[in-house]
């Protein structure tokens, strides 16, 4: 049984780093906690639910998620912390906003599904299972697992090999200085927010495909898991994250298989504060490019 | 807007005197139930039926001619200050005769007090039986865990005898929490004692390593302590994970249509008791489901037809309370209520002494996607 | 007329409420600390005076008076791992106390009620006395932002550095914000059992503290009357949206970014600072002119 749930593990890890990366790559640039990454989210499983509805083939649903969910992140950046950028007031404001903007979301997300929770029908994705020994893998659990890698292989590669990757990071630590070097910060917002969202779209789908319920409020219990994930893995560290994902997936099967699953919550959110304490760059982050850690 | 003020005037005259204007007078039921938030998806089918019996009953001059029955319909966004701020609006502004209460049962608890000081009748969804405890003023449409469950615990034993049973149910919703006590209390008694005690919560989705972990102990009988949708989805991981096409399921009448349409094929074999049986051909419950169809363009589910139903107790205890309904007329015309048309369980709803109702659910299986009486 | 008033006593009622757990929020954040533990501390201290009021029959001001010292512990134990974090840290830190509090009082259903609540708890606490004791908070936050404490807060809060080479100890002043804030949590937990009839664990949470820093950031962090102003527009807003029916939620996020993005300082802090610009301004062509 500990194979078979290790397996579980991965493939929602996998999922939680996918949802992690685009809230971190946002903290990590621009030092904002967008609360709205929920609501984002979210929109991908409904967009994505709603090709397939209209006769779409899953890939292009899963496309066109990813552009909308992506689009619709860009608009809450608009929206929320495009406007508040200026104020100097934005760690705190941006809290506010985006809260704002989620409720907007969800209302809509209300509005689509009349309150009710959905499920992609049942053909459209095939049912089937291979196994190996004891272990048993579904065909969307290969599938999940090829597609989180294959993006977050092409993000690594735009982040750190690309000369948007350089501009993204030009900003980050310095927008007056990066413009005067020819960067366009709003360019990099455009970017930063569209790659965000449209991973989050994709982990939308994924998790409505594995686990049949798509809804308004599906977000806030990943958003949560985010924060856990986020600082595990070090805040804004994209490796870090992806890394901490799976830790934490694997952590909850093995936690659900052999603890009483009551204290699951407990055990988690101590483990957080644990790591916090003892290494409050998270498992994976180096002491250097922290913010605001212990000035002593 | 004066005419809406000079109404009111009317209304909070007619209040003082202690009666209402004989001829065509208006009678107002308070709806409060969450249109937003987590608990939407029972408040809002819910309110739709509530507002479609209303224009129903009007229509057909229940109340008799020039009578009409007021609705003031709204959102509690599932929050405390505001469950509180509307049932005292409800019994001071609107006047209201009645309210039709909330799914939460938490919150139910905490606002039962609060009808003792407003004097107001409220009849609620909510599954837990606790409110009744606190306030004479509230009362429940369903019946309670125990008594919709019991029926299925016996038929368990009985007929499905099962050697591997095990129990999975969300541990944050005493509902679920008294469901399956209620349940596996009585099998535990008969020596069938649990293979497996699985919690979940009721806003999980990933049941993969419980799956496994479940699917691991080979059970022959999986009890479901969940609501519709997030039931049907735990059955399909369930069956993913590797536990056996031929299980018997256990669950409430929660499950109802919505479980059928999330679950499929995956939850054949499911035994149930029923509050709302979108199958019945009971012309009162055929013509519900054409016309909710009609004007909301989607089946009605089980929450819809609790508030139907619950709309329909309510308009009856006034009609039985006339001339000159007062709220202490209509709570006692509900203590005494014996046989209401509802489209609950088998139509008829029963108020008992213990204030828990009676409707009749019967135990029912699903075969090929539809709910049939099991034998 | 009289009817009309009485509907929105339990608003009323709600917002005092508020402007109690707003200000224990306000308390760390003014000095500095991006705490958002409050919740935890109004979940013992509401547990603590429910059961010991119900169960046990004690007197309520004796439990409540406990209640305020458990958030002063709590919040100084708190203080002490929490001295090496600073900013997010802070608050992803305290947001897991939260959590683990609210899954403890899960888990321990026959001391707490579980998931069902801690109900039938006697209401002893009326609209008078909450305002009694918003007043007196209101006078203490007045007290506090013009003494010795308040100047150091104000400092460590605009430059850290600053305030220690000023001669401030951080540790020290970090570790007052705590305490001060765990026992106005505490305190108000308390009140709130008293007022509600029945507790559970999730009042308590995630939504609890997101509330808690809305009314704050709202309002405005600096003054002792933002909170206040972030508490009611947060109590009224969902009144004022109701006629929206469906939309309400929608309507409500757009105000909430649409008030941000022109008050990024919060409603009455960004009032504050508009008024003391005009003024600088007009002493400034007032001194122009004289010249």
């Amino acid at each position: 049984m500990i194979a078979q749930q290790l397996v579980n593990g991965i493939v929602t890890g996998s999922v939680y780093a996918l949802f992690a990366l685009g809230f971190t790559l946002i903290f990590g640039t621009f030092k904002i906690l967008n609360l709205a990454h929920a609501g984002v989210f979210m929109s991908g499983a409904f967009i994505g639910y709603f090709a397939v509805l209209n006769g779409l083939p899953l890939w292009l649903a899963l496309v066109l998620a990813m552009i909308g969910s992506g689009l619709i992140s860009y608009i809450v950046e608009l929206g929320a912390f495009a406007t508040i950028r200026g104020s100097g007031q934005i760690e705190f404001g941006a809290l506010i906003s985006s809260i704002g903007a989620n409720l907007c979301l969800m209302s809509l997300g209300q509005r689509l599904s009349n309150t009710k929770v959905l499920r992609f029908p049942f053909e459209t994705f095939p049912v089937e299972f291979y196994e190996f020994g004891p272990v048993r893998f579904s065909f969307l659990q290969v599938i999940i697992l090829l597609v989180v890698v294959v993006l977050l292989m092409a993000m690594m590669f735009y982040l750190y090999k690309t000369s948007f990757g350089r501009q993204i990071r030009a900003v980050s630590g310095n927008e007056r200085v990066a413009s005067l070097l020819g960067v366009n910060p709003g360019l990099v917002y455009f970017q930063t927010f569209f790659i965000s969202g449209a991973l989050a779209g994709v982990a939308g789908i994924m998790i409505g495909l594995s686990f049949n319920s798509i809804h308004f409020y599906m977000g806030e219990p990943y958003l949560l898991k985010a924060f856990v994930v986020v600082v595990l893995g070090g805040l804004g560290s994209v490796h870090g994250a992806v890394v901490a994902g799976m830790l934490l997936g694997i952590f909850q099967n093995l936690a659900v298989a052999y603890l009483p699953s009551a204290l699951t919550e407990t055990i988690i959110y101590g483990l957080l504060f644990v790591v916090l304490l003892v290494k409050p760059s998270g498992l994976f982050g180096s002491e250097g490019v922290q913010v605001g850690v212990a000035r002593r | 807007m004066r005419g809406i003020s000079k109404l009111r005037g009317l209304l909070l005259a007619g209040a003082v005197l202690g009666s209402f204007p004989v001829a065509a007078a208006e009678y107002t039921i308070a709806s409060v139930k969450a249109l937003t938030g987590p608990l939407a998806f029972v408040g809002v089918p819910e309110a739709n039926a509530v507002k479609m019996a209303v224009d129903e009953l009007n229509a057909s001059n229940y109340l008799g001619a020039g009578n009409s029955i007021k609705l003031v319909s709204n959102d509690d966004q599932n929050d405390r200050a505001q469950i509180t701020t509307l049932l005292t609006r409800a019994a001071k502004v609107d006047n209201a005769l009645i309210v039709l209460g909330g799914a939460n049962s938490v919150l139910m608890i905490a606002v039962a007090p609060l009808l003792n000081d407003l004097q107001i009748p409220m009849i609620s969804t909510a599954q837990t039986a606790a409110p009744l405890a606190a306030s004479k003023w509230y009362l429940k449409v369903t019946a309670s865990s125990e008594l919709q469950v019991a029926p299925l615990a016996q038929y368990a034993i009985d007929k499905i005898k099962p050697q591997r049973l095990a129990a999975i149910w969300g541990r944050d919703n005493d509902g679920h929490i008294n469901n399956m006590k209620a349940f596996m209390g009585p099998l535990a008694a008969k020596g069938f004692k649990p293979i497996a005690e699985e919690t979940i919560l009721i806003s999980d989705t990933d049941f993969g390593a419980l799956s496994t972990k479940i699917a691991a102990a080979k059970p022959d009988a999986v009890w479901l302590g969940a609501n519709a949708a997030q039931a049907a989805n735990l059955v399909i991981q369930l069956k993913q994970a590797g536990v056996s096409s031929n299980v018997v399921l256990f669950g409430t009448a929660g499950l109802g249509v919505d479980y059928l349409k999330v679950g499929g094929k995956a939850v054949e074999n499911t035994y149930f008791s029923i509050d709302y049986n979108d199958q019945s051909t009971n012309p009162m419950n055929v013509r519900f489901a054409q016309n909710y169809q009609k004007r909301f363009n989607t089946p009605p589910d089980n929450w819809a037809a609790v508030g139907y139903s619950e709309t329909m107790i309510a308009a009856r205890a006034i009609k039985d309370s006339m001339p000159n309904p007062t709220r202490e007329k209509v709570l006692d015309a509900i203590m005494k209520m014996k046989g209401a048309d509802v489209v609950l369980g088998g139509g008829k709803w029963t108020q008992k002494a213990d204030r828990i109702p009676e409707y009749g659910p019967a135990v029912m299986v699903v075969r090929n996607n539809k709910p049939v009486p099991a034998q | 007329m009289m009817n009309l008033v009485y509907t929105y006593q339990p608003l009323f009622d709600y917002f005092l409420l508020a402007v109690g757990f707003a200000y224990s929020q306000q308390m760390v954040l003014r000095a500095g600390v991006f705490s958002i533990g409050s919740a935890g501390f109004a979940s013992i201290g509401a547990y603590f005076v429910a059961i010991v009021v119900k169960d046990h029959g004690m007197n309520a001001i004796v439990a409540l008076l406990i209640a305020t010292l458990l958030g002063c512990v709590g919040g100084f134990l708190l203080s002490i791992p929490l001295a090496r974090l600073r900013g997010v840290f802070q608050a992803i830190a305290t947001l897991a106390f939260v959590q683990i509090v609210v899954s403890l009082c899960l888990y321990f259903d026959e001391l707490t009620g579980g998931p069902q609540g801690f109900n039938n708890i006697p209401k002893l606490v009326g609209t008078w006395h909450l305002l009694a004791a918003v007043l007196v908070t209101i006078y203490f936050m007045y007290v506090i932002s013009r003494s010795a404490i308040g100047r150091a807060f104000d400092a460590l809060r605009q430059d850290e550095t600053v305030g220690a080479t000023l001669g401030i100890s951080i540790r020290k002043y970090h570790m007052i914000a705590f305490v001060l804030s765990g026992a106005l949590a505490g305190f108000f937990g308390g009140m709130q059992s008293l007022y509600t009839f029945s507790i559970e664990p999730e009042m308590f949470g995630f939504t609890f503290l997101v509330a808690a820093l809305t009314y704050i950031i709202l309002g405005g962090r600096g003054t002792v009357t933002g909170p206040i102003i972030g508490a009611l527009i947060m109590s009224v807003l969902p009144e004022l949206a109701r006629p929206l029916a469906d939309n309400r939620q929608f309507f409500q996020g757009i105000l909430m970014m649409v008030m941000i993005a022109f008050m990024p300082h919060g409603v009455f802090d960004g009032l504050v600072l508009h008024l003391r610009k005009r003024r600088a301004a007009a002493r400034d062509k007032l001194f122009k002119e004289a010249h």
